[in-house]
């Protein structure tokens, strides 16, 4: 019986908070912009959408493959491909709307410009120090 | 912000092998996503979390690799959660379980058998208690129910 998973859910849990998650196992950093009960929604092999299950609407995302984008926003190649964003590093530290557009590169599904919109938003103004980022 | 991870235990259950019916022990770091989760008042994700030691139990299918570089041996459990673990724990009372209607709940795990992540995810359409493209998104399919396949 996993009676201390149990007890750690049933605990009270603070005021929600939208912070991201760096998952190493998986090498994919998670965002939720809001408290909401998802699903989640495949948009490429690096970018998957989290949709409320109420209504479909955007809940938050994931960037997937991170230590890949890391390296490639590094590399000629990639500046060449996404153009200034590339280049918008501030202090060294990564701006995840820079991940993002990297992430999206090649989507098997077209993510509507208000789902877009919203990506932009929340990623917006996250920065990561490099170093927490790139793991191997 | 919290990026680090920290390897110490939380908890340890059972759950079934990669064959899925031998036994094997799944791990949870207290220092990892289910942290985050409560750490950041995400009641929504800890409503899943209840439904995370159904699914390692009681599979509908097991795949591994994530068809990106270095992540060929996570292995992926997936299925519609019994709500048992809840149900035992007194969180839902008899048949009263939440699941999404078309949806299914993925378990990421390593090699090791810890717990990465999970989440709900779109079902197949013809086979509804597998996840979408479950035949050609993973890199391997390492076991069905036997209901599951024709």
């Amino acid at each position: 019986m996993a009676t201390k998973f149990a007890n750690f859910l049933k605990q009270p849990l603070p005021s929600f908070s939208v912070n991201p998650y760096y998952e190493s196992i998986t090498d994919s950093l998670l965002v939720y912009t809001r408290n909401e009960r998802s699903y989640a929604k495949r948009i490429s092999k690096h970018f998957t959408i989290f949709l409320a299950n109420s209504d479909d609407t955007f809940v938050g995302f994931e960037i997937k493959g991170v230590n890949d984008i890391c390296k490639a926003i590094d590399s000629e190649g990639m500046r060449q491909i996404v153009g200034p964003f590339a280049v918008e590093f501030e202090d060294g530290r990564f701006q995840l709307s820079i991940m993002v557009k990297v992430a999206t590169i090649n989507s098997e599904v077209a993510l509507n410009g208000t789902e877009f919109e919203l990506v932009e938003q929340a990623a917006k103004g996250l920065k990561f120090e490099r170093d927490e980022l790139l793991t191997c | 912000m919290a990026l680090r991870y920290i390897d110490s235990l939380l908890e340890e259950f059972l759950g079934v092998g990669i064959d899925g019916h031998s036994h094997q022990t799944f791990y949870l770091p207290s220092d990892s996503i289910i942290n985050w989760i409560h750490a950041t008042g995400n009641s929504s994700l800890v409503e899943d979390a209840w439904f995370v030691p159904d699914i390692c139990l009681s599979p509908v299918g097991i795949w591994r690799g994530l068809q990106r570089k270095g992540q060929e041996n996570i292995r992926i459990y997936g299925g519609i959660p019994t709500g048992n673990f809840a149900r035992d724990y007194n969180m839902i009372a008899g048949e009263d379980i939440t699941i999404p209607s078309g949806k299914v709940l993925l378990v990421f795990v390593s090699p090791e058998f810890q717990i990465a992540k999970f989440r709900f995810d779109e079902a197949d359409t013809a086979t509804p208690s597998l996840p979408l493209n479950y035949s050609t998104r993973f890199t391997e399919q390492l076991w069905l129910q036997n209901s599951q396949t024709s």
